[in-house]
């Protein structure tokens, strides 16, 4: 078993640091205590081998490292460049690209939302492929439509501006 | 021109390569190399991981430069960047297994056991000796945390007071105190596993030699 007090004495600082009656106590104790012992042993050890790494010599840096260094910086200011042109480019356009993310918007809204054509109008629609005018034209989709077909939209049309001048003469 | 800036003081050094003057930086990285190869070299073994170090240190420098006020110096700030980047590096890379008798070469377990016998001397007789010592330093720090091993080689190591590692490492004086007693534990009885099991090992080479 160990003693706490003798270890608190040298972890408390550093072998080369203990005072002479920090030493005596701890190899008195050591002399009866084997576990103390060998903590004293591995502490005196453990100041050895530092006080060994503390007299081997660092070692120096390369005659390149100066230029690898500044190289490695102008690398990092390289790749960093695409992304300072990406940030200044939107910082430009940014209200103009979301003026027009709005409107686009604004857009599709008003179409999903708007009413849809009634039927009236699409019959309309349909009148207007077969009008006077288109047929004349030779504008009629689709180009299929009969001899009969056409001659029919004509009469119908004349048929009823001839009654419409009537009904202007009768008012 | 260079010849100008190796005149220039580290503060005027300092404000020019922070308004992107590289030569001042270049400079500024001749100057203060060898301290942060010192410095790197307390955390890393190998030549190229010292000059990684020390060029991942100097990138960050760069790119803080506008964050140094210049209140303290220019090589104290750059220690503590050196500092942190080293302990940053070995805290993301995987911690090291504990170090085993089976690692223990039969030289290391000899020196520990003429250490043993002679321990009050610290003085290396031969070269040899010395290589064997510092490749078990090496390697004992390498099972400790980082902050561990910096501050045992610092305080108890090279002599450093309290205060000189509490400015270096930029921690306060007690947080110091209190990671130097953990440290001296944790290296103790790491050293403690090695001397039990050195007695084995030296035991097994004996019966081979006879």
């Amino acid at each position: 078993m160990k003693d706490r007090h003798i270890l608190e004495i040298l972890d408390g600082q550093g072998y080369g640091e203990l005072a002479a009656g920090e030493l005596a106590t701890v190899q008195a104790h050591a002399a009866v205590c084997p576990d103390c012992r060998r903590a004293f042993d591995a502490a005196r050890i453990s100041g050895a081998l530092l006080a060994a790494r503390a007299a081997s010599s660092a070692p120096e840096p390369s005659a390149f490292f100066q230029s690898k260094v500044l190289q490695a910086i102008r690398e990092k200011q390289n790749l960093r460049k695409p992304i300072a042109a990406f940030r200044r480019w939107w910082q430009a356009s940014y209200p103009l690209v979301c003026s027009m993310l709005f409107i686009v918007v604004t857009l599709a809204l008003l179409t999903a939302l708007a009413p849809k054509p009634q039927n009236t109008q699409a019959a309309a629609s349909t009148y207007n492929l077969y009008s006077t005018d288109s047929i004349i034209l030779d504008q009629t989709q689709p180009r299929s439509i009969t001899t009969e077909q056409a001659l029919d939209v004509i009469y119908t049309e004349r048929r009823e501006a001839v009654k419409n001048d009537e009904y202007r003469k009768q008012k | 021109m260079a010849d100008e800036y190796q005149n220039l003081a580290d503060a005027d050094l300092a404000r020019a390569a922070a308004e992107g003057d590289e030569t001042a930086f270049g400079e500024i990285v001749r100057r203060y190399s060898p301290r942060v190869f010192s410095f790197s070299s307390r955390f890393f073994k190998r030549y190229d991981l010292i000059e990684e170090a020390a060029q991942e240190v100097f990138l960050k420098a760069f790119t803080q430069l506008k964050n140094f006020e210049g209140r303290g110096s220019l090589e104290g700030w750059l220690t503590r960047i050196t500092v942190t980047t080293c302990i940053n590096i070995l805290r993301a890379t995987k911690p090291q297994n504990e170090l085993t008798v089976s690692d223990l070469t039969e030289d290391e377990a000899v020196w520990l056991e003429n250490k043993l016998a002679n321990v009050s001397s610290v003085n290396y007789q031969n070269e040899e000796d010395k290589l064997i010592a510092a490749d078990l330093v090496n390697r004992v720090l390498e099972t400790l945390p980082a902050d561990d091993s910096l501050i045992l080689q610092m305080i108890d190591g090279e002599g450093a007071s309290i205060k000189e590692a509490a400015a270096v490492t930029g921690w306060s004086e007690s947080k110091v105190k209190i990671k130097a007693f953990r440290a001296r534990r944790r290296m103790r009885e790491a050293v403690e596993k090695l001397l039990q099991a050195k007695d084995g090992k030296l035991l097994k080479t004996d019966k081979a030699v006879k």
